[in-house]
């Protein structure tokens, strides 16, 4: 049999009239997509505070930017809000806006408190404003421990000269702790000044100079008195992660250096762990008297929520203009109706000396 | 081999064993009654007399006056007796060696007394003798039939007597043989291709009306080239892209997605072995050179027994065994590639090889209208087959492909090295008319370097961007490599007209090489400078089972199960992957088909999200990352007309387990330690409904298929634990094609594709750097006019804009012998040069505004091409 065995003088079948209804329909309802790229109406809260046991309390507040609306990328203090923190098993303090000099350059308005912030305790802020709602955030500081054993040495590191900050830390037994550790250099600035007739005159002013050699010359006892005033103002120096139980490894490179180095007790817990890191020493001195300064040293217990956070702002800004914006690593918040991290810290800290403060 | 040894002993014994024979041994006894017409009470006297089998009856428990005419055909007791007994309301037992008819309430079946023998052999194609799969063998009268599976084979138990059996196979010359069953019967069947019918038939080979034993689609590589073109090159897998709820994603690895799953959730096999990116120009083109394919199958729902280690789509391909008559051969020289095939025998009707060989060239067409792109790529393959004898043959295929691929967008430039090393040895044997076996050893090696370097300008609200000024720059790259080896067996067993088994079993073992990140300044395309880790291997062992069973002329259903056992250093895992299909038949041309499926897999590729770099990395399963598994229900209904026309429709639910995704921001690999911590796994969703319209036969041809669909993922830890859309979630898909034959050398075709866009994830706000609000500055930072973070509030929450695509081709064949024929193609491919990528870019600096960039890209902008085939 050669010959097909097919009718090819069928006739089209008609589909009915209900399935292409039906198709309609289902074209319809499916069809609530959003718009092509909206944007938010309303900018939000944005909070980036520390609580740091021992010291006192400073809370950073500003607002968004609408990402993509064409404004400029410039952001407002904002002075009007109305901030309060709340401390577990105490009372309820209003913060308030701080106008001092050492504040002034910040891209946020910081809303401080004298009251010391205490380990081991639970705190709850909110931060009301009247255009950008109430945000809200709670967290536990961690509790006090201790790092014994300190040593120094200078050495290198990848070619680079370092100093290797050597210690144990003594790990509390009952939770999971969460440990990071920076180095910053706090600029200082040094005044020179001096008294005469009751009155302080300033050194490092011409007319203030001239004055004190007038005086020298004319045998007047005169003293030239030194201060060195710390600034609100931080170098961030290099970190390297010699420790190779760091955290560090998902971040980037570990034979680049990092601006903190994070670590969990996983590996220690309860016990007393032997640890260093590195600090990159091209910042430790300066010729220019606008950038010598004290190092500090810290080594810290944070909130797991502060460590997620600092984990993924450090692999963020390590990638930035790597790839694509929205393939970066957003920072896991915990600002309720805003943006931002509360967290929270227990600091172990050492001051250096390296530059001339004279 | 022990296995092997002591599966084909076990088929050795079921199948030879004449089951039916047995239980009905008086009446497979030979007898030719003296007469061919006479009444019922005389022919069973005749056989009283004459046949040596004793029958007892009451002459009141028949019509013993009813006439019978006898064709001359029947030539044993119970083919006599079912034509005499024909329509009496009567039994027949057998007992003390006697046959005992008594009268019954309902009527003899209509093949209850007659024996059954096999009718099985091969089906080939004439002047070649290359086996053909998927072709139907029917018997009209009985309404039994089957297809060949990819090797040529079939087998069909039919009942004694005479049998006009037709044979047919899309773009073949149909046949009928008239056989005379009285033993088991072997055929060598041949089939001529039908040169009017060349083009302008289905794309998807209906099954025609007989009841439907799987819903996977048959593809017919040859008849959807209207459709394939891509530049000109002939590609069988874009035929693929027009089922419903298949997307091909350019620019994607292996670009294909199906219902909802990702691109590493297929399964490509190539003459069975694995294939792990079967695509050139990352995605854009496969590496199946259409004149080496002898069948191609996709399943996408319904998953037969054997397959398993994908949970989305399975694409099972055969290659041709070669012409074991003639040499003849194509060479082909077109806008992106040139190649040519050769096949014939080394000895007559013995042993034939086919070898075929591909490479791409930049031709002027090429490069006028793609500026920028510089394709690379090669494939080489080459098969022998030796015919051992009439039951025993002996395949080996050899296959090797590779490609460098570099572009630059957006201040980024890519480089993409990858390549494949395939091998297989392959042993077909008749075991018994009713039973076939393969076993295989087969060998797929793969290797992939992607790489980017990055430049980082200092932004300003200036357009020029010649006055932009260099901050950073810097390069990424990624190398992986997996080889795996295995053995596998798998038995085919007809146990009579109603019933077949399906069994297999295999062994593989797979080793991930050593994978790293690599930073540097510029880019390293050579692979020794990766830093070595040590490799990943795992081992599976699996085993599966299924039963084709037909129940009645209306209901078919095929369950089976799929065991696998996996593992991985210290970490073990069974699965249990029940499989289970069924159609019914509703009335002659309308049938509806459900299926349930369970698919595992345990090999996990991780996407990189690197813009436009294919660095994506396969990892193994493990405690942490367990085994992907899939659930898929579906229920459809499938119109299919004589006349050429097919209508279908489905409804599919998929829940998918363990499928993985980079943990945010976490997108490098650094160290062979702690991998798995970069990866997280999660769960998915896919559901929607798929409808395709298809015309075929005559000069016009039509083919419209619409997918209605949705896709979810949900992880911890993304999206704040929050269900998202999948980013292939193309909510709409259509694919309309039309064809028609002006005469019989001029053919020509259009296609419009038609999807929603991709959702895509852009965050809402920005905010202070979290150093800057303390005054922390770091002078080593060069972009200190980027200190600020950005901020989205959800996963995947906008859509890009639609996107759709146009083709033209027109095809003119000399009318040369057969021996000696040109095929010229001419077309445009994307028409209005429609973009099949959007990319959204967020800028601004400190200094300047921030704003939305979007651009769109074309793998290959409107491009007219040319394509010459010659075929001898």
């Amino acid at each position: 049999m050669k010959t097909s065995s097919l009718n090819n003088n069928s006739k089209l079948p008609a589909i009915p009239s209900a399935w292409i209804v039906l198709i309609l329909i289902l074209i319809t309802i499916s069809c609530t997509d959003k718009p092509l790229y909206p944007l938010p109406q309303e900018n939000k809260l944005v909070i980036l505070a520390e609580l740091t046991a021992g010291d006192s309390i400073q809370i950073p507040v500003t607002a968004s930017l609408i990402a993509g609306g064409g404004n400029n990328i410039s952001f407002e203090k904002v002075n009007d809000a109305r901030v309060s923190l709340s401390e577990q098993g105490g009372g309820n303090m209003q913060l308030l806006p701080n106008n001092s000099p050492g504040f002034t350059n910040l891209p946020s308005a910081m809303y401080t408190h004298p009251h010391k912030i205490k380990p081991n305790t639970g705190y709850v802020l909110t931060a009301e404003h009247p255009l950008y709602g109430t945000a809200t955030a709670s967290v536990l500081v961690p509790q006090a421990f201790s790092v014994t054993h300190v040593s120094t040495d200078e050495s290198s590191f990848m070619g680079r000269e370092v100093l290797r900050f050597s210690f144990n830390i003594s790990d509390p037994a009952q939770e999971k702790n969460y440990y990071l550790f920076e180095a910053i250099k706090q600029l200082v600035k040094v005044a020179h000044y001096f008294y005469w007739q009751g009155v302080k005159y300033d050194y490092d002013t011409q007319a203030g100079k001239d004055l004190f050699e007038q005086l020298e010359d004319e045998d007047e006892e005169v003293t030239l008195i030194t201060d060195t005033i710390p600034t609100h103002q931080f170098l961030r120096l290099g970190l390297f992660a010699t420790d190779p139980g760091s955290d560090n490894k998902t971040i980037g490179n570990m034979d680049s250096s990092f601006n903190r180095i994070f670590m969990t007790d996983t590996l220690f817990n309860g016990q007393s762990y032997p640890t260093s890191f590195a600090i990159a020493t091209n910042l430790f001195t300066s010729a220019t008297p606008e950038q010598k300064g004290i190092i500090l040293v810290s080594v810290k217990s944070v909130s797991k929520e502060f460590y997620d956070y600092l984990q993924q702002y450090e692999k963020y800004k390590n990638d930035f203009g790597k790839m694509p914006v929205n393939q970066l690593s957003f920072p896991t918040e915990n600002i309720q109706n805003g943006i931002g991290i509360l967290g929270a810290s227990f600091r172990n800290e050492w001051k250096l000396y390296y530059d001339d403060l004279e | 081999m022990k296995v092997y040894f002591i599966i084909s002993l076990l088929l050795a014994i079921i199948s030879t064993s004449p089951l039916r024979a047995q239980k009905r041994s008086l009446l497979a006894h030979s007898f030719v009654p003296d007469m061919q017409k006479g009444t019922v009470i005389q022919f069973l006297e005749n056989l009283n007399t004459h046949s040596g089998v004793v029958i007892e009856y009451a002459s009141n428990s028949i019509e013993g006056t009813r006439t019978v005419t006898l064709d001359g055909s029947e030539s044993s007791v119970g083919a006599v007796l079912q034509k005499v007994l024909q329509g009496q309301h009567a039994r027949l037992m057998e007992k003390n060696k006697k046959l005992i008819l008594v009268k019954s309430a309902s009527l003899i079946d209509t093949d209850a007394l007659v024996p059954f023998y096999t009718f099985y052999g091969f089906v080939r194609a004439a002047n070649s003798r290359e086996p053909m799969a998927g072709a139907t063998i029917i018997d009209p009268i009985t309404r039994r039939g089957i297809a060949t599976n990819p090797y040529g084979f079939f087998s069909i138990t039919l009942p004694e007597g005479r049998h006009r059996i037709e044979i047919s196979h899309v773009g073949y010359t149909p046949e009928a043989l008239d056989v005379v069953l009285k033993k088991n019967t072997r055929a060598e069947i041949t089939l001529d291709l039908h040169q009017e019918t060349l083009v302008m038939q289905p794309v998807i080979v209906p099954s025609g009306n007989l009841l439907m034993k799987t819903s996977g689609n048959r593809i017919d590589h040859r008849k959807g080239e209207n459709y394939n073109y891509l530049l000109g090159e002939n590609d069988p897998l874009r035929n693929t892209y027009l089922l419903p709820g298949v997307q091909h994603i350019p620019s994607s690895f292996s670009g294909l997605f199906v219902r909802g799953g990702g691109p590493e959730e297929n399964l490509f096999l190539m003459d069975g072995n694995l294939v792990y990116n079967p695509t050139h120009m990352l995605g854009a083109l496969s590496i199946i050179n259409q004149t080496s394919v002898k069948s191609m199958q996709l399943f996408k729902s319904d998953f037969p027994s054997k397959y398993s280690g994908a949970i989305s789509s399975v694409i099972d391909i055969h290659t041709k065994d070669g012409n074991m008559e003639k040499w003849q051969g194509e060479a082909n020289a077109g806008t992106l590639s040139g190649s040519f095939t050769i096949e014939g025998p080394v000895v007559k009707d013995h042993t034939a090889i086919m070898a075929s060989f591909r490479h791409s060239w930049k031709s002027p067409i090429l490069t006028t209208f793609n500026k920028g792109l510089d394709p690379n790529f090669y494939d080489a393959h080459f098969k022998v087959t030796q015919l051992i004898n009439k039951n025993n043959k002996l395949m080996a295929s050899f296959y090797s492909g590779r490609d460098i691929l570099s572009k630059t967008i957006s201040n980024t430039e890519n480089l993409n090295k990858w390549g494949n090393l395939i091998g297989s040895l392959s042993w077909n044997k008749v075991i018994s008319s009713r039973s076939f076996i393969n076993t295989s050893i087969n060998m797929s090696r793969y290797h992939n370097l992607g790489a980017y370097k990055y430049t980082l300008f200092e932004e300003d609200n200036d357009d020029d961007e010649d006055n932009d000024i260099e901050l950073e720059s810097g390069s990424v790259g990624t190398f992986t490599s997996t080889a795996q080896y295995n053995i596998k067996s798998q038995a085919e067993i007809f146990l009579n007209h109603k019933t077949k088994l399906n069994a297999g079993i295999e062994l593989g073992h797979t080793i991930i090489k050593p994978f790293e990140t690599k930073f540097s300044e510029e880019i390293d395309d050579n692979e020794d400078n990766y830093h070595t880790f040590e490799p990943l291997p795992f081992d599976e062992l699996s085993a599966y089972g299924e039963a084709e069973m037909r129940i009645g002329s209306k209901f078919f259903i095929r369950p089976g199960l799929h065991v696998s056992a996996y593992r991985f250093k210290n970490y073990e895992h069974l699965s249990f992957q029940p499989r289970i299909f069924a159609s019914y038949k509703l009335a002659t041309h309308h049938q509806i088909f459900s299926s349930f499926s369970r698919m595992t897999q345990y090999l996990h590729l991780v996407t990189n999200p690197y813009l436009n770099t294919n660095a994506d990395i396969w990892v193994p399963s493990t405690s942490k990352l367990l085994p992907e598994q899939s659930d898929s229900y579906n229920l459809g209904y499938r119109f299919d007309h004589s006349g050429g026309w097919k209508f279908s429709v489905e409804g599919y639910w998929k829940e998918l387990r363990n499928v993985t995704n980079y943990v945010e921001g976490k997108s490098y690999f650094v160290n062979d330690e702690n991998w798995e911590q970069n990866v997280s796994s999660g769960k998915g969703w896919a559901y929607g409904t798929e409808w395709t319209i298809q015309k075929s036969g005559g000069k016009l041809s039509f083919l419209a298929t619409y997918t209605l669909a949705w896709s979810w993922r949900q992880f911890e830890g993304i999206n704040e634990g929050a269900k998202f859309p999948y980013k292939y979630d193309r909510r709409h898909s259509l694919n309309a094609g039309i064809g028609y034959q002006i005469n019989k050398r001029i053919d020509c075709s259009a296609l419009w594709s038609f999807s929603t866009g991709d959702v895509f994830s852009m965050p809402d706000y920005l905010y202070p750097d979290f150093d800057n609000t303390r005054q922390i500055t770091n002078p080593a930072d060069l972009l200190k006019d980027y200190r600020f973070v950005y901020h989205y509030s959800k996963y995947n929450q906008y859509r890009t804009s639609p996107y759709h695509r146009l083709d033209a081709a027109i095809n003119y064949r000399t009318n040369s012998s057969k021996n000696n024929q040109f095929l010229v193609t001419a077309g445009v491919y994307n028409i209005y040069g429609s973009p099949d990528q959007y990319i959204y870019e967020m800028k601004g600096t400190l200094k300047s505004k921030s704003m939305i960039s979007e651009n769109s890209f074309a793998s290959f902008g409107m491009t007219p091409y040319l394509s010459v085939t010659y075929k001898f």
